[in-house]
């Protein structure tokens, strides 16, 4: 027996080298029970989670132009067809850019999701920092579900599939089905009111690169916004303007990178020339430095009056003689290295200047639309000598003028059902709400209910 | 493999059948081989005695030694490529010498040929699988970077497109048919027992048409070429064989006075005026952009007036094309002793693109040595190494390429603004860049320098039982360089003041191999070759990228002087292989073929779960003309039957690390390093599995004259990897795992004939090959059997029941007669036309397809003729979607357009013209495809043997001069440059047969010079 374990020795020796020969493992790659167990890996899973909405089909790029391009305000000027289905409201559930954007989304929300299941087992951080992370994670899924609502939700029907822990197989994360909107707008308020109690624990960022007490208070009187729930979106927004936000004095600042910190901002997404976006790139003309694949409209020029320093800022003409030859110049570089707002100060105004105007309070939406006219070297809108449908026509066009290109005119419309009368949706009328992605539905057992007319 | 399964294996891979001892002895024998016909030594001849181990091989003048064999009556046969193998009897004494010559005729070149098989050869005659040769001659001198390239229609079943005519571009190769979606379907290379790497390593996108790393080998080094077609000659490379095996043999030395010997050829390059697109010209192009501007209530003469005499008229075609050289030139020493043979090459090919702004160049060196060291042991090495240049333009699939801009430009701009002298730009109403411009700044290399090699080591232990060691490598190191002039007007980089990126990519294999041969003599009767071993393999690749912008100046610059780094990158990725395998040959009665092989491979990139697989075949043949009943046909006709079966697999997947589940870094933000899942991983990945059954017959008729090669076959591909699409909301929507499967069945048929084969070598010889395949590729099981669509546009789908890559549009049924609108096929009824309305209209997947090859001679001339063809194939032509438009892009638009529809009443194929795109112009439909088939005349070449008593006043021996014109004429329907196109690239394997502004294909014309010293 010994004689023959002698001679095999080799042989083991040989199955052994195999084995080790065959164990290959990534280097700048990490196993997933080891990437979250340390404070340095709960730190870089929380910037995970900003650069998911960096992502090129999220703010940096795809769901930053269709929430314009769906509109009458953008249009479409370039070569990818996707884009021209959602430009001329004729999108198709297999739209893939509709479907990167879906992807990107949700992308962001299980990065969320598992910094919300992770971060707490992580004991060598400190509470506070542990307690911030978790609460920047809530906002953030809370922001994305909000903007999967927007475009995907019917106002009272069904909303978008809810995930809120990280799946533990495939077949189990295909079972998902659509929560109706009602419980998604529960859901994003459960998140918001956790994240600041989380952060009411924290120290607070020092600036408005990532998740703060200020972004969540502004998050939510959006949401409340959105919901038409005027007096708490009013209350909010008062109270997210009593934290001590100002306009920054000259709205140009808002868009060069020079420019990137002012007060205004209360949540904004930071590039650079590495991490880049595309809203420069896409909106200039050729000979700007841009690929013009989108373009304001010539409604979005004449609805500016001409002392409006924010259309002498957005809209360009490489012949200014030729009106054919319009691009946005919003962004001034094709680099992408401009920060871009998710929220700030002069949104919060128009959310409450909205609110107050929809309570009738036309008064004081005059005083809280003022700042943002004064600013744009315009005088005072007068809303307060106006009747109410008027007051709020005139904050939606003030909304249109101070946030051309922020991915705010689609969703806006939507909200208020003006798409179809400022968007042709003749025999089309379902195109106000974007497709469940075909593959999405491929996947999913049983299948996600698609939206109405797809 | 468990431990079990291992033990099973390694016992039946080395314990083998216990062979009987040769009889070691002193006789020797000795003579020359000459050519019956022209009593020409014939060089390279092999000689051995049947049933012994004892081999050699003839040198220069046709000698041959075999010693220290047993005293005994042998047989002798001596046997070389191209002819009969002649045997002779000889009775062998002790410490004696016998001398035997043999004069061999020219016959049966397909049943006599010595093949490659993998770990060994074997002759034409003992093969029983699916095996396609391809000899030097078909491939020296061939103005094509790779032989890849140089084996298009020469072999039956092989099916080569060039993509793009890109000096030094990918190429696809697809043997038998598509036998993956995800993973490689290019076939494995092997190079003098080496697997080849042949990725693409290069960093730079410069649009649709990659480069390979099969172009490091020079042509001219090739030996031969033997493709392992079906999967029982093939499984003996296992998990990577199920595309089929490309075996490459290098030129070895022969013992013999040293032989010094060129070859050079020169040419030039054109792109004939016939196969350019046929786009408008200035006036045309303003007359049909009025008319779309008009259509839609713009302006009259929005564009201009047409009949202006100052309009311009630009054609961006001609502006860059010119007229390219490409040369080659290659010098080999060649000879050596009984002990020592050497072959040494250099070689240098350079061939300029015919697009301004593309180049190729080769410089390689090879040096192979035979070493005998003792009576028992010797050694050989085969050494390469090169250095490849591509100077690339950016194209195919890009709007900043330099043929697209060619295609694209409006006509009424010129290339050079007559008031600035400089290259116009958007600024003078290009719509995109001027591809002069990009040409003339911008510049894309990549430099390759490569190492390929083996070092062998065979022992003879014992008569009949040899050891073979075997070290090899593979490395290569391209480094890309790329620079963005801010001088091209309206470019980004003219923005940026610049950018420049720079890249380095060293990939390694190493690989040590050990096998066994054994060859027992049992009985006359029964001959056995036992094969077996294991294999060990170590693949390594790491990279940097750093891409920068804003530069002090507009000269090209690296990017260290950047002002900003915009890209950066740096990482490392490998898989290691362990592999076990053996082969037995058993003939019996000279007339009874079975071959049996098992091979069992390692592979890191799989789960522990599934970490080997197993890769069994088995083969049989009949040599039926040997049975007693068969006599009289013996007479006219040699005739083997064949039959095989086997399994072969794929690893070829891009993720080395697909099984795992992983967390990625550079998720970053502000200044934070961020990491996030980067995927879900799969535990029970695995091997892409390929059953393949293969049937045929060779046969060879009138001694020789008539040669027939056929084969059926069906390949049934199961476990395919597929990236398949899974819930967005889990957080990521792939998880690649094993979900498909695909058929390929066809028949190959290969026809040989002689009509003339003189005796003499000035008397008229002609000969003349056929060879053609036809396959039938099916997708027959998805996940979920979902189709999804890909490429450009979506316009191809993978669906069950239809070929990979099928066409899926909607049907173009004409131009309404009152409204100049476009009519489709509303198939589902529902008033409007959308994506429910699409149908089946075409695969780009061809019916059949082959090579047809005449070559005679008569007193010095030499003449051959090569006809290759493609039939049965679509084509997207996606330029339709820019240049068939009806005029909502600003591109340049093809002339057929000039026929739209203009008022009620007139009967059209082209829609009216429409600024707006109303008419319904511009949707992907059957419109944009056209049928592919073609026919090419890809080779004329006249030569002329400089005549002996001329030549010599030089010493020159072997002396020719040739004339050749390839790519000269090509009969199709198609519209563009080449329908031998697909602008995606070598590595796409589901977006095939899209044309999407592709390099063009050159004719070449060249003289070429080739002797010996």
């Amino acid at each position: 027996m010994t004689k023959h374990l002698f001679r095999s020795l080799p042989l083991l020796a040989l199955v052994a080298g195999c084995n080790a020969i065959l164990d290959v493992k990534p280097i700048n790659e990490f196993d997933e029970n080891q990437a979250i167990t340390t404070p340095g890996g709960a730190r870089s899973a929380r910037a995970g989670l900003y650069d998911a909405l960096q992502h090129g089909s999220y703010y940096g790029g795809d769901f930053l132009f269709f929430t314009d391009l769906s509109a009458e305000d953008v249009q479409h000027t370039g070569t990818f067809t996707t884009y021209r289905q959602v430009d001329q409201n004729d999108i198709t559930s297999d739209n893939s850019s509709i479907e990167d954007v879906w992807d990107a989304l949700y992308r962001a929300i299980g990065r969320a999701n598992i910094v919300i299941a992770r971060v707490p087992g992580v004991s060598q951080l400190p509470s506070d920092e542990r307690d911030q992370i978790l609460g920047e994670a809530h906002f953030i899924r809370a922001l994305t579900y909000h903007n999967l609502v927007k475009l995907w939700g019917e106002p009272a029907g069904m909303g978008v599939p809810l995930v809120l822990v990280p799946p533990v197989d495939i077949p189990s994360a295909s079972r998902v089905t659509r929560a109706s909107t009602s419980e998604v707008y529960t859901q994003i308020l459960l998140d918001l009111q956790q994240a600041e109690s989380l952060m009411s624990a924290a120290a607070q960022p020092n600036d408005s690169r990532s998740g703060s007490i200020g972004g969540v208070r502004a998050i939510r009187a959006r949401v409340l916004l959105y919901q038409g729930n005027y007096a708490a979106a009013e209350t909010e927004a008062e109270a997210v303007v009593a934290m001590g936000y100002s306009l920054a004095s000259n709205y140009v600042d808002l868009f060069t990178p020079e420019g990137d910190a002012t007060t205004e901002d209360i949540f904004r997404l930071t590039f650079d020339a590495v991490d880049f976006q595309y809203a420069g790139y896409f909106y200039l003309a050729n000979d700007a430095g841009g690929r013009r694949e989108v373009t304001p409209s010539e409604s979005l020029a004449v609805a500016y009056s001409p002392a409006d320093l924010r259309g002498q800022r957005n809209i360009s003409y490489t012949d200014s003689s030729d009106a054919a030859t319009i691009y946005g110049s919003k962004w001034i570089t094709g680099i992408g290295a401009e920060d871009l707002h998710v929220i700030r100060f002069a949104e919060v105004l128009l959310i409450e200047a909205e609110a107050e105007a929809r309570q009738s309070k036309l008064t004081e939406a005059e005083a809280t639309l003022t700042p943002v006219r004064t600013r744009a070297g315009l005088p005072a809108a007068g809303v307060d000598t106006m009747t109410q449908p008027n007051a709020i026509n005139t904050i939606l066009n003030e909304r249109r003028l101070e946030l051309a290109y922020e991915g705010d005119r689609w969703p806006d419309l939507v909200r208020t059902g003006l798409a179809a009368t400022r968007v042709n949706l003749t025999g089309k009328a379902y195109q106000v709400l974007y497709p469940i992605p075909l593959n999405e539905r491929d996947v999913t057992d049983p299948p996600l209910p698609q939206n109405p007319g797809y | 493999m468990n431990r079990m399964h291992r033990w099973a294996f390694l016992a039946l891979s080395l314990a083998g059948v216990a062979p009987p001892l040769f009889a070691q002895g002193t006789a020797s024998v000795t003579g020359r081989v000459v050519d019956s016909a022209s009593a020409q030594p014939v060089a390279g001849a092999r000689v051995s005695a049947v049933g012994t181990p004892f081999v050699t091989t003839t040198d220069r003048d046709g000698r041959y030694l075999l010693r220290g064999l047993a005293p005994a009556t042998v047989t002798l046969r001596a046997q070389r490529i191209g002819f009969a193998p002649v045997d002779r009897v000889v009775t062998l004494i002790d410490g004696g010498v016998v001398t035997q010559d043999f004069a061999l005729a020219a016959a049966a070149t397909l049943l006599s040929d010595i093949v490659v098989t993998g770990y060994g050869t074997t002759t034409r005659e003992n093969i029983t699988g699916a095996v396609a040769s391809v000899g030097a001659s078909q491939i020296a001198n061939s103005p094509i970077a790779g032989v890849d390239g140089a084996m298009q229609g020469r072999a039956a079943g092989v099916q080569v497109t060039q993509n793009a005519g890109n000096p030094g571009a990918g190429i696809t190769v697809r043997i038998r048919g598509s036998a993956s979606i995800n993973a490689s379907n290019q076939p494995l290379y092997v190079v003098d027992g080496i697997p080849l790497l042949r990725d693409e390593f290069s960093q730079l996108g410069v649009g649709g048409q990659d480069i390979t790393a099969v172009t490091g080998i020079n042509p001219d080094e090739i030996e031969s070429i033997d493709i392992l077609k079906d999967a029982s000659s093939a499984a003996i490379y296992g998990s990577r064989a199920s595309n089929g095996v490309v075996m490459i043999t290098t030129k070895r030395g022969k013992a013999g006075t040293g032989k010094v010997a060129f070859s050079t050829y020169a040419g030039s390059q054109n792109v004939p005026r016939n196969s350019r697109w046929d786009l408008m010209t200035g006036p045309e192009y303003v007359t049909y952009m009025n008319e779309a501007a008009e259509n839609d209530g713009y302006g009259p003469l929005y564009f201009g007036d047409p009949a202006d005499p100052t309009l311009p008229n630009t054609d961006w075609q001609a502006a860059v094309f010119r007229p390219a050289p490409i040369q080659n030139l290659n010098l080999t020493a060649s000879g050596g002793s009984d002990r020592i043979q050497y072959f040494v090459s250099g070689s240098q090919f350079k061939q300029v693109g015919v697009v301004f702004g593309s180049a190729y160049s080769r410089q390689s060196v090879r040096v192979n040595a035979d070493v005998t060291a003792t009576a028992r042991l010797s050694f050989r090495t085969s050494l390469n190494f090169s250095r490849e240049d591509h100077d690339r333009i950016e194209n195919d699939d890009t709007i900043a390429g330099v043929v697209t801009n060619a295609i694209a430009s409006s006509p009424i701009v010129p290339v050079i603004n007559t008031v600035t002298g400089l290259y116009t730009g958007t600024a003078d109403g290009l719509a995109y860049v001027n591809p002069r411009a990009i040409a003339a700044f911008s510049s894309a290399e990549s430099r390759s320098l490569r190492s390929i090699g083996a070092v062998e080591a065979a022992y003879q232990l014992r008569d009949g039982v040899t050891l073979n060691g075997r070290f090899g490598l593979d490395v290569l190191n391209l480094r890309d360089k790329r620079w963005y002039s801010p001088r091209v007007p309206g470019s980004y980089a003219e923005d940026v003041g610049g950018e420049a990126q720079m890249g380095n990519n060293t990939a390694s294999r190493y690989v040590i191999e050990g096998f066994a041969n054994v060859r027992p003599m049992l009985d006359p009767t029964l001959k056995l070759d036992i094969t077996g071993g294991a294999s060990a393999e170590w693949n390594n690749n790491d990279w940097n990228l750093l891409d920068g912008i804003g530069f002090p100046n507009d000269r090209p610059q690296y990017p260290g002087n950047a002002a900003t780094v915009v890209a950066y990158d740096g990482d490392w990725s490998g898989y290691n292989m362990v592999s076990f395998f053996s082969r037995a040959n058993v003939v019996l009665r000279d007339k009874y073929l079975f071959t049996t092989s098992l091979r069992a491979d390692g592979s890191s990139r799989f789960g522990t779960r599934h970490h080997y697989g197993w890769f069994p075949a088995a083969s049989v043949g009949w040599l039926l003309t040997k049975e007693p009943f068969a006599a009289g046909l013996a007479r006219r006709a040699d005739l083997k039957l064949r039959a095989s079966f086997g399994v072969t697999g794929n690893h070829d997947i891009n993720d080395n690390f697909a099984s795992l589940p992983r967390f990625r870094g550079k998720a970053n933000y502000v200044d934070a390093a961020g990491q996030a899942k980067s995927s879900f991983g799969n535990p029970d990945l695995r091997w892409e599995g390929t059953h393949e059954v293969n049937a045929g017959f060779d046969l060879a008729l009138f001694g020789g004259r008539v040669g027939v090669i056929a084969d059926w076959y069906r390949k049934e591909t199961q476990n395919l990897l597929q990236e398949r699409p899974i819930t967005s909301t889990s957080g990521s929507p792939f998880v690649l795992q094993n979900v498909g499967n695909m058929e390929n069945r066809g028949y190959e048929l290969t026809l040989d004939v002689k009509p003339f084969t003189s005796a003499s070598t000035e008397g008229l010889r002609w000969s003349t090959n056929l060879n053609i395949a036809w396959n039938r590729n099916r997708v027959t099981h998805l996940f979920d059997n979902q189709p999804y669509s890909v490429g450009a546009y979506s316009a191809s789908r993978v669906v069950v029941g239809q070929p990979l890559a099928v066409f899926y549009v909607v049907r173009f049924l004409g131009v309404d007669p009152a409204t100049g609108d476009a009519i489709y096929d509303d198939i589902n009824g529902d008033s409007t036309i959308n994506d429910a309305d699409r149908v089946y209209i075409g695969s780009p997947q061809p019916n059949f397809w082959g090579g047809f090859t005449n070559e005679v001679s008569w007193r010095g001339f030499d003449l051959r003729g090569f006809l290759q063809f493609t039939q049965g194939f679509k084509i997207f032509n996606a330029i339709n979607v820019f240049a068939n438009d009806g005029g909502y892009y600003y591109d340049n638009k093809f002339r057929k357009a000039l026929r739209r529809w203009q008022q009620p009443g007139d009967i059209t194929d082209e829609p009216r013209a429409s600024f707006d795109g109303l008419s319904g112009a511009d949707r992907i439909s059957s419109r944009y495809f056209e049928d592919g088939s073609y026919v090419r005349l890809q080779e004329v070449t006249l030569g002329y043997r400089i005549p002996p008593r001329i030549a010599s006043v030089i010493r020159l021996t072997d002396g020719r001069l040739y004339v050749s014109g390839r790519n000269l004429y090509t009969w199709t329907k198609y519209s563009g440059y080449s329908p031998d196109v697909n602008s995606d690239g070598s590595d796409s394997n589901t977006a095939l047969g899209t044309e999407f502004y592709a390099y063009p294909a050159a004719r070449t014309i060249m003289f070429g010079i080739s002797g010996a010293f």
